[in-house]
């Protein structure tokens, strides 16, 4: 019973202050992300997919498998789900080896001591953490317990992957290899998987669709192209924030298709994940003058008054979602339609090696 | 030149204080070992009435223990895990008998299971089971005493316990008692080793409840402590020669668990 979708209605009351009522569905090979801010009722929404606290109301179904209606009173419990849970701070047994903690699923399960040791030991292959059998999860660093916490969850064959959080708990270089690292693991998984995270940059990286959480409920979903592109609420606008560009590095210059992008940074070469923030972008009627700059001309697809600024989304060769305040859109006379010079400092341009 | 460093030297008055608190544990010692017939204790150490009142105070503190263990490692469960109504009253009554004087444990234990007891004379006309001047009265009245360091220890450990491995173990399919075997006992063990210990202990040098309840017969329900009460009265020689045995016993205790289990508490 592998492959199937997770459909998932999950309403649950805490209080009169905090409830969460969130429709998520994901289909088989997919990444769904679930985006949103700490209190927003993320950590609540795993926790009924996972099966640690039942919902108030709605339904979750796996592969076509109830695994919780109070309507129908079913509830499967945690350990009869096939959900594979990658923790935040991975949570490896602090008592077992890394082996250990790789065939506990297994071994739970009532396989053998020898074949879920030696099925432990495939995975770690896989990964790449072959060698660290007897280690302690202590004596691991944060990439390998990112793996080993992959590992325990796989090694199982579950029919659906929940990641709470996984890269949160590293610092920031670290964060960028295992993402890619994820990105590669994730794609090798058949079923659904469901990524929790506060990061937009993680979001919008590794997930298909992503599904903007505030507040308890779903405040926006889509791919995203789509919540950069026409964020729907103050918070959407503020993740989708940074403009999130790939390219090639090369002596100072960034190729990012048609056009090649100035960056400060002269040393980094090979691919690089470019971030322009909205407000770094400047608007000019004319071609503007001056030193360390990146221009061209281009004309205004979209006009958005978020308060005070406005959002713009601007055309090729390099699309950019634009942040300004109201007197320059009136200046300019930004409209739709509307020809105009964009101007991006080098230095304004942050550089990630991919 | 004076020299920019932080003194080293402890304040005079902490350090005289410590030197008597210090006194305190280490003058006694030596008063025993001071009066300890060294070249008659091999007679003294062997003699039935020390070596009877070792070996039931071997029996009467390891069964406590293991009795401990059986009911006090599921009560301090329930108390660190499932809430439920009176919890904190249940909680008060367990750590009663650390407060309580060992003496009137006894008493109450007498009032309810002796043989005109509460529940000690229905017990009697069903079983024709005893308990007081027994030896079983000597274990029931050192595990009165002595379980409640267990129970608060483990607790404590279990309160401590980030829940969410728990729930990470039932996510990779181990149902609740896969979880508590390999999961929860061994995460808390090195505490539940502590309170075991500690435990082991006090029903080691227990006195005041046992000999209310369990009386004071030699080879039934004389344990060690007993039997250095009434040395003292008659043979002084054989009462340090008990109380040496003990300070050994203890220490031996304190060596084989030191590092490993004490420093969790």
């Amino acid at each position: 019973m592998t492959g199937g979708p997770l459909r998932a209605r999950v309403v649950i009351n805490r209080s009169n202050e905090f409830s969460v009522d969130v429709d998520i569905s994901i289909e088989p090979g997919m990444v769904a992300a679930l985006l949103g801010p700490n209190g927003a009722g993320k950590s609540t929404t795993v926790s009924a997919i996972a099966g640690l606290l039942p919902v108030d109301e709605g339904r979750i179904q796996l592969g076509g498998e109830t695994l919780d209606d109070p309507n129908a009173e079913i509830f499967v419990p945690p350990e009869r789900r096939r959900i594979g849970v990658v923790f935040q701070d991975y949570l490896l047994f602090p008592h077992l080896s890394v082996l250990e903690n790789i065939a506990f699923g297994l071994r739970s399960g009532g396989t053998g001591r020898g074949q879920a040791a030696e099925s432990a030991r495939e995975w770690m292959t896989r990964l790449g953490i072959d060698g660290l059998e007897r280690r302690m999860p202590g004596e691991l660093s944060g990439g390998q317990a990112q793996r080993v916490a992959l590992a325990r969850a796989l090694v199982v064959e579950p029919d659906l992957l929940l990641l709470d959080e996984p890269l949160s708990a590293l610092d920031v270089t670290t964060r960028v290899e295992l993402r890619r690292v994820l990105a590669e693991h994730l794609g090798d998984f058949a079923g659904p998987k469901l990524l929790i995270t506060h990061d937009p940059t993680e979001a919008f990286l590794l997930a298909d669709m992503v599904y903007v959480i505030e507040s308890g409920v779903i405040s926006q979903s889509g791919t995203a192209d789509e919540i950069r592109l026409r964020p729907k609420t103050k918070y959407a606008a503020d993740l989708a924030g940074s403009n999130l560009i790939s390219g090639l590095a090369e002596d100072g210059h960034v190729d990012v298709g048609k056009f090649s992008l100035s960056i400060a940074d002269h040393e980094v070469s090979g691919p690089v994940l470019l971030t322009i923030h909205p407000t770094a972008v400047s608007l000019h009627r004319t071609k503007p003058e001056g030193s360390q700059r990146n221009t061209w001309q281009t004309s205004v697809e979209v006009v958005e008054r978020l308060g005070e600024r406005v959002r713009l989304r601007t055309g090729g060769p390099v699309p950019l979602t634009v942040e300004v305040t109201r007197e320059a859109t009136d200046a300019l006379s930004l409209r739709p339609g509307v020809e105009t010079w964009v101007a991006v400092k080098a230095t304004e341009i942050g550089v990630e090696e991919e | 030149m004076t020299e920019r460093r932080v003194s080293r030297r402890p304040p005079v008055l902490v350090l005289l204080l410590g030197a008597v608190g210090l006194a305190l544990f280490v003058v006694p010692l030596a008063g025993l070992l001071w009066r300890t017939p060294w070249s008659d204790l091999p007679r003294l150490v062997t003699s039935s009435i020390v070596t009877d009142a070792l070996s039931l105070s071997l029996v009467a503190s390891v069964s406590a223990t293991v009795i401990s263990v059986f009911v006090g490692v599921p009560l301090a469960w329930l108390l660190a895990r499932v809430e439920f109504p009176g919890r904190r009253l249940v909680r008060g009554l367990v750590l009663l008998p650390l407060v309580l004087p060992p003496v009137v444990g006894g008493a109450a234990l007498l009032f309810a299971l002796g043989r005109r007891g509460m529940v000690g004379e229905p017990l009697y006309e069903l079983t024709g089971l005893v308990l007081p001047f027994s030896t079983w009265g000597v274990v029931l009245a050192t595990t009165f005493v002595s379980m409640p360091f267990l129970v608060v220890t483990v607790e404590g450990a279990l309160r401590n316990l980030d829940e969410r491995y728990e729930s990470a173990a039932a996510s990779l399919g181990a149902g609740r008692w896969t979880v508590m075997r390999r999961v929860t006992l061994p995460m808390i063990g090195p505490s539940v080793m502590a309170g075991l210990a500690l435990s082991w202990a006090r029903a080691f040098g227990e006195f005041g409840a046992t000999i209310t309840f369990a009386g004071n017969l030699p080879g039934r329900t004389q344990t060690l402590p007993l039997a250095v009460f009434v040395a003292l009265e008659s043979d002084r020689d054989v009462a340090v020669a008990i109380s040496l045995l003990m300070v050994l016993v203890s220490l031996a205790v304190l060596i084989a668990l030191r590092e490993r289990w004490w420093k969790v508490l």
